[in-house]
This record gives C-alpha cells, sequence and structure tokens, in this order.
C-alpha cells in the first residue's frame, strides 16, 4: 500500500520547522510515523507536505533534573527504557512504554508523536495524566505551556495546533517510586483496553499521603481518576478500601458502548485495572 | 508534487548506494523494486507482522513503516547482509539447525529481529526472547522453534570465532 503523493521536507531547526508548517499547503509533522505513516498508507491521512523534524538536536534532549524530567518531543521510546537514572526516578514511565507495541515500533515510535497523536487507548495518556506532565509547544506566537489535564480535547485531538509544534515534555519528580503502569491489552490491537498508571506516597505511619490515579483506553477520553485520591489520601490502605477507592476512580470516567466491549463493560475493566494497580504501586 | 523526488544516500549491507526516489516510496519497496533485494518480505503492510523487518543503524524497525527518505544517510542490514564471506551468521546457522522455519515467508524478518535481540541483549532468557517476538506473526512454527533458534543463535555467537554482525557489516563507507 502506497501513500497518496507529497512533497518532503527535513527541517535543521524548530524555527525551520514552524515556517514550512506555515508555508507549505497541507503540511504535517513527521516523527517516528508509527502512526501517521499507516493512516498515510490506508490514505486516511493525505498531507501535502511531510516535514521531517526528526533531525532537530533540540527535539532529541533527555535530562533527568533533580526536580524534574525534560523528554524532547522526538525522544524514541527505546530511549526512554534505556535511561537507567529514568528506571530509579520515575519508574511509572518505563513501565509504561515497555508494553507499547513491540520492539520495532519501540525503535521508531517517539514520545512526542503518541502525545501529539492523542490517541485515546495510548499508554502513555495514562502517565502524562497521572504524573501532571506539561507540554511545551512553539507557534508562531512564540512558546506555550500546556498542562496535562488540558491536552486530551477529544479522540486523535490534543491542544496543538496546527501551526504549533510540541517540542518536549516535562515531568515532576514529585513522587517516591510506588509507581505502577498495568495494562489490559486488547487481544488483536495489543492497545489498551484499558490502561491505568498509579502513583503513592505514604506517610512515615503508612497512611495514604497522596495518591494520583489515570486511565486511559476505558472511557472515551483518558481522564484522572479523582475518585481514587479523595478516596485514599489519609486512609490506612487496605483492600477493601482499595475497591471502595477503584469504584470511584472509575465512576469518573466517561464511557460508550464500542462493539463487543459495552459502556458497562469498560467501567468495569476500569475498575479492576485500578484496583490491581493500585495494589501493585503500594507494593513497589 | 507526484514528480518531485529527492536525492539519498545510504549504506545497505555495507556498500554505498546513490539515488533518488519519490519520497511517499516506502523503505520495504525501495529494498525490494529499486534495488532488487527481495530477501525482505512483505506480509501484511499494515505493520503487524514484522516479515519486512530490517535493520536500521543497528535497530529492527518494519521497513513497510519507514520511508526511504527517513533512512537517508543511515545503515541498512537486511537479510541479504546477515552472510559475510562465505559464512552463515550464526541466527541464519541456528535457524537452520533448530529448523526455526516451515513455510519461510515470516524467516527474513523473523531472522533480522533475532539478529538484533541476540547483538543487544546477547543473554535475554526465553521469556524476554518471547516478548520480542511480539514483533512477529508467524502463522507455521507456533514459535516453539523459533525461540529455540534463538536460544541457539545466543549460544554460537558466544561461542563462534566467525565474524558477528557487526564485524559483517565492518568496512562501510560511515
Ligand atoms: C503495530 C503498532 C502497534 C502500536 N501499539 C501501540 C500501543 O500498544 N500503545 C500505544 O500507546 N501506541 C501504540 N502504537 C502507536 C505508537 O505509539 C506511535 O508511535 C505513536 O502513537 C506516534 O509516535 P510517532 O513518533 O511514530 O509519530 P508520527 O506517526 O510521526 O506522528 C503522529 C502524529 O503526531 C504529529 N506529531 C508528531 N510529532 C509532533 C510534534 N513534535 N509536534 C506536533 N505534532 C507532532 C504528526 O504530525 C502526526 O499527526 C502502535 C503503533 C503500531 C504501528
Ligand atoms: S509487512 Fe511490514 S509489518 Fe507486515
Ligand atoms: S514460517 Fe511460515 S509464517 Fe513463519
Amino acid at each position: 500500500m502506497i501513500p497518496s503523493a507529497f512533497r518532503y521536507r527535513r527541517a535543521q531547526t524548530v524555527a525551520e520547522a514552524l515556517d514550512l508548517l506555515r508555508q507549505e499547503p497541507e503540511a504535517k509533522l513527521l516523527a517516528g510515523g508509527q502512526s501517521l505513516l499507516p493512516l498515510m498508507k490506508l490514505r486516511l491521512a493525505r498531507p501535502g507536505t511531510l516535514v521531517d523534524i526528526s533531525r532537530i538536536d533540540e527535539l532529541r534532549r533527555f535530562e533527568v533534573r533533580p526536580d524534574r524530567v525534560v523528554i524532547g518531543a522526538m525522544v524514541r521510546y527505546h530511549q526512554v527504557l534505556a535511561n537507567a537514572e529514568l528506571r530509579a526516578r520515575l519508574p511509572l514511565l518505563p513501565q509504561a512504554v515497555a508494553v507499547i507495541a513491540d520492539p520495532q515500533v519501540r525503535h521508531r515510535g517517539t514520545v512526542g508523536g503518541s502525545a501529539a497523536h492523542a490517541d485515546p487507548a495510548s499508554d502513555l495518556a495514562a502517565v502524562f495524566l497521572a504524573a501532571d506532565a506539561e507540554f511545551v509547544l512553539q507557534g508562531p506566537q512564540g512558546e506555550r505551556r500546556v498542562q496535562a489535564r488540558d491536552w486530551f480535547l477529544g479522540p486523535m485531538m490534543s491542544n496543538l495546533q496546527p501551526d504549533e509544534l510540541l517540542c518536549r515534555i516535562e515531568i515532576p519528580l514529585a513522587w517516591p517510586p510506588h509507581q505502577a503502569y498495568l495494562k489490559f491489552p486488547h487481544p488483536a490491537s495489543g492497545y489498551a483496553l484499558a490502561g491505568v498508571a498509579a502513583l503513592v506516597s505514604r506517610a512515615p505511619d503508612g497512611s495514604v499521603e497522596d495518591v494520583k490515579v489515570a486511565v486511559t483506553g476505558a472511557g472515551q477520553l483518558p481522564f484522572a481518576a479523582q475518585g481514587v485520591t479523595a478516596a485514599l489520601k489519609g486512609q490506612t490502605l487496605s483492600r477493601q478500601l482499595m475497591r471502595e477507592a477503584a469504584e470511584r476512580g472509575a465512576a469518573d470516567g466517561t464511557y460508550a458502548d464500542d462493539g463487543p466491549y459495552s459502556a458497562a463493560y469498560r467501567q468495569n475493566l476500569a475498575r479492576v485495572m485500578i484496583e490491581r494497580a493500585l495494589a501493585k504501586a503500594s507494593e513497589s | 508534487m507526484a514528480d518531485e523526488r529527492v536525492a539519498l544516500q545510504l549504506v545497505i549491507n555495507g556498500r554505498l548506494v546513490r539515488g533518488d526516489v519519490e519520497p511517499r516510496t516506502l523503505l520495504a519497496y525501495y529494498l525490494r523494486d529499486e534495488l532488487g533485494l527481495t530477501g525482505t518480505h512483505v506480509g501484511c503492510d499494515t505493520s503487524q507482522c514484522g516479515a519486512c523487518t530490517v535493520l536500521l543503524d543497528g535497530l529492527a524497525v518494519k521497513s513497510c513503516t519507514v520511508l526511504a527518505v527517513q533512512a537517508d544517510g543511515c545503515r541498512v542490514t537486511t537479510v541479504e547482509g546477515l552472510a559475510s564471506g562465505g559464512h552463515l551468521h550464526p541466527v541464519q546457522r541456528a535457524f537452520q539447525e533448530e529448523h526455526g522455519l516451515q513455510c519461510g515467508f515470516c524467516t527474513p524478518g523473523a531472522m533480522m529481529l533475532a539478529a538484533w535481540l541476540v547483538e543487544q541483549e546477547p543473554h535475554a532468557d526465553e521469556r524476554a526472547i518471547r516478548e520480542a517476538l511480539d514483533g512477529l506473526i508467524c502463522r507455521c512454527t507456533g514459535y516453539e522453534n523459533i525461540v529455540r533458534a534463538i536460544q541457539r543463535a545466543q549460544a554460537l555467537s558466544e561461542a563462534s570465532e566467525e565474524p558477528g554482525l557487526q564485524r559483517a557489516e565492518g568496512g562501510r563507507g560511515r
């Protein structure tokens, strides 16, 4: 299968990419191509020009700082997996990346491409929401910062404007390493039917100081399960309490019937996976 | 627009190749149709099956989901580049010895994925091997013999004095 014809431009800098986006007819950015090229082959996307951003050095920055991790949009999944410091400081992220697709896709796909594509079942969506990621964009008007809670506007629709480029994602390192990402994959596609990211911090007496959970795949949009935080903050964890919290957290999503998977099934799956992710994170 | 062609230069199986392509040309088709390297198979053509796997700068990728222009300036290794100097690559010997194939359609992709894994993670255990095989659909073998072949390739690579992939690729231009 062959995409329809397009022009190819390779940008060396962010400024050049923005210029090309503005000047070229129906231009689209090309990162790892693992979502865009399959769509183009099916002719579900027919950009007039592809602007290849893979060689822009600025977008390949990847730093674990004392207070935050800075991930350039072009950082590829396999590079996330290879970062030992990140594994120690934000294990949630490599845990999620490890269950995205297969080795070949992880060699090409990028963190920024996943964010920009905004697939409501993307694994990283749950990580971005749970860990309060911040998206740093460049556009004709300059820099803009968007919080994760304002990122996912609709299925395949992020807060990015067509003339903007996502430069990097910053994730605060505010949580102890009690973290877990658990995925219930669709048996055929491997995408998350429910994927849950959970972060737990415990007070010295063992009670829950804070907890944050987000869910991808199950709902119409990825969502933060705030009910979990409300149910568990200040409490001493027990099986029963985690079950109740999961119930309340799953209720924060909006679900729809989809083929063989009814809305009720999806909400139940979210509940079960939240409970398991909480148990795993608090044991870690 | 349809007429635009883009120049590219890449090192394929250690040989410098210069050419020009329509931007929409996928790497799999460039290799097969323009260069006659038909060892790389196209199975699903929808990024699912891994039959088209080649190494791009040493990393396994699905060549049906990479544009030839994206590989400009890179090293590409296809199944034709595994053997060197008349010697089969340890992965090829292992697939032969362990009967890691039946119809052979997925085998070029299977061997390239295996070559990457053996190089990257020489001590991958059975579980890690099976996880990596997530990137390959084989309709024949049930994977058992492919797993065994990869385990044997690990042993052969470790024991062998013969050139591995790194050295087999040696002498390339960049
Ligand atoms: C077989 C297969 C299985 C998969 N399984 C999973 C899975 O289990 N879980 C999962 O989460 N994902 C999965 N994916 C999708 C994968 O994660 C994609 O790599 C990712 O969604 C897109 O990243 P990319 O770099 O390839 O982006 P591209 O395909 O290059 O781009 C995607 C979109 O984002 C835009 N874009 C890219 N970068 C930027 C930027 N910096 N600024 C602005 N816009 C930008 C592009 O214009 C395009 O519209 C799978 C893909 C395949 C092929
Ligand atoms: S032909 Fe490329 S993945 Fe199937
Ligand atoms: S050997 Fe026939 S598909 Fe794998």
